[in-house]
């Protein structure tokens, strides 16, 4: 199953952000709530965890900058 | 009866425990609008106070108000309404978690204003005195909130007048950012209860019994007219001040220690070691976690207040 991974709201006022660093490869099997990413905004560098245990697939490019809410990759599951 | 009295524990503090963690998700995936901050570790102080009140009695909460709320009778569902900003929670979808109140739970709203509940209590219970109706006032606040004007001033009337108020400091080291060592002129709040000519009393606020005990106490005193009591339960917030904070001004080594000092794996122990099995531990678990997927799945699925309920519970009618 595909489960994906959302751009993560962090704050009150937080609209968007970017990934700075994504902390496992593309492909890596990833635990649940596992630190997969380094999300900025203009105020504040915080991790965004893996949402289920599977296969990531990363789909955002770091630095590209994703509304929150939207996707920014996925993982695949193992059921 | 203590064995009864674990298990009522056992369920608020999973409750509560498992209401953040859902709320953290919701929170992080843009479901729920405005700030949210979470009580997750500091479970035992509200479940330890709330089970020495009636449910007539009265608290006033905080900004991290939701376990507050949870161990006076809130009912979930109605809270996660109002975390949606829907027209069926506690303030028809105009308060949100800040402003949670319920009037026919004593539950007197959680505040966005650090120390701003410390009067409110204090008047409350000065309401109680003066119509003689026998409830007791508990505020909850943190230790910031201890270096506040409101804190002293309430203090100072509440034992002026033996008010029925117990004043609850959940001290978790941090006031957003700030460790108290840097903030505050005394390394226990509790000693500044000796100012205002009242008890005050240092709690293992991970302790859910020693928190009761001291509830208790405090409870049955403010009830007999001997006025208010400090009690300043030591604690520790397992994550952020803020949903989304990235706590970078606590050390690993510190995080860890405090995380070690979790209330519920210690009520765990104690209640295996009093006959419960794991299996009556692992059902209360399910239940919560039923009980928190209805709730949010109602709560999606209500609608938000329309715009005839703008102007409703603005003026007195």
């Amino acid at each position: 199953m595909r489960v994906d991974i959302l751009m993560p709201k962090f704050g009150m006022t937080m609209e968007s952000g970017v990934v700075s660093e994504w902390l496992k490869n593309d492909g890596d099997a990833v635990k649940a709530d596992e630190d997969i990413a380094t999300i900025e905004t203009d105020k504040i560098v915080n991790q965004a965890q893996a949402p289920a245990e599977g296969i990531l697939h990363i789909t955002a490019e770091t630095f590209e900058d994703i509304d929150v809410g939207e996707v920014i990759g996925y993982i695949e599951t193992a059921s | 009866m203590e064995k009864k009295l674990m298990m009522d524990f056992y369920e608020k503090m999973i409750t509560i425990r498992k209401f953040e963690l859902k709320a953290d998700k919701l929170f992080k995936a843009n479901k729920l609008p405005g700030f949210l901050h979470l009580y997750v570790g500091q479970e035992a102080i509200a479940a330890g106070v709330c089970a020495a009140l009636r449910t007539t009695d009265y608290i006033t909460s905080t900004h991290r108000g939701h376990g507050h709320l949870i161990a006076k009778g809130g009912d979930v569902r109605k809270m996660f309404a109002e975390l949606y900003g829907k027209a069926t929670g506690y303030n028809k979808g105009k308060g949100g978690s800040l402003h949670i109140t319920a009037m026919e739970l004593g539950i007197l709203g959680a505040n966005g204003i650090v120390g701003a509940g410390i009067p409110i209590a204090t008047g409350a219970a000065f309401a109680s005195k003066y119509k003689g109706d026998d409830k007791v006032a508990v505020s909850f606040f943190g230790d910031g909130a201890s270096n506040r004007g409101t804190f002293h001033e309430a203090l100072n009337m509440a034992s002026a007048y033996k008010l029925p108020a117990v004043f609850v400091c959940e001290n978790n080291r941090y006031g957003i950012s700030v460790c108290a060592d840097v903030s505050t002129s005394v390394k226990d709040i509790a000693d500044r209860a000796a100012a205002y000519d009242m008890p005050g009393v240092i709690v293992d606020g991970n302790d859910v019994f020693a928190v009761y005990e001291a509830a208790k106490t405090a409870v049955e005193r403010a009830r007999s007219g001997q006025g208010p009591t400090l009690i300043e339960c030591k604690t520790w917030r397992q994550l952020g001040h803020y949903v989304g904070d990235p706590d970078n001004y606590r050390s690993e080594k510190e995080k860890a220690a405090g995380n070690g000092l979790d209330p519920i794996p210690r009520l765990e122990k104690k209640m295996l070691s009093a006959g419960y099995t794991q299996e009556d531990l692992k059902k209360v678990q399910d239940q919560v976690d039923e009980l928190i997927e209805t709730a949010v799945q109602e709560a999606e699925a209500a609608p938000y207040p329309g715009t005839d309920a703008l102007l409703a519970d603005v003026f007195a009618e």
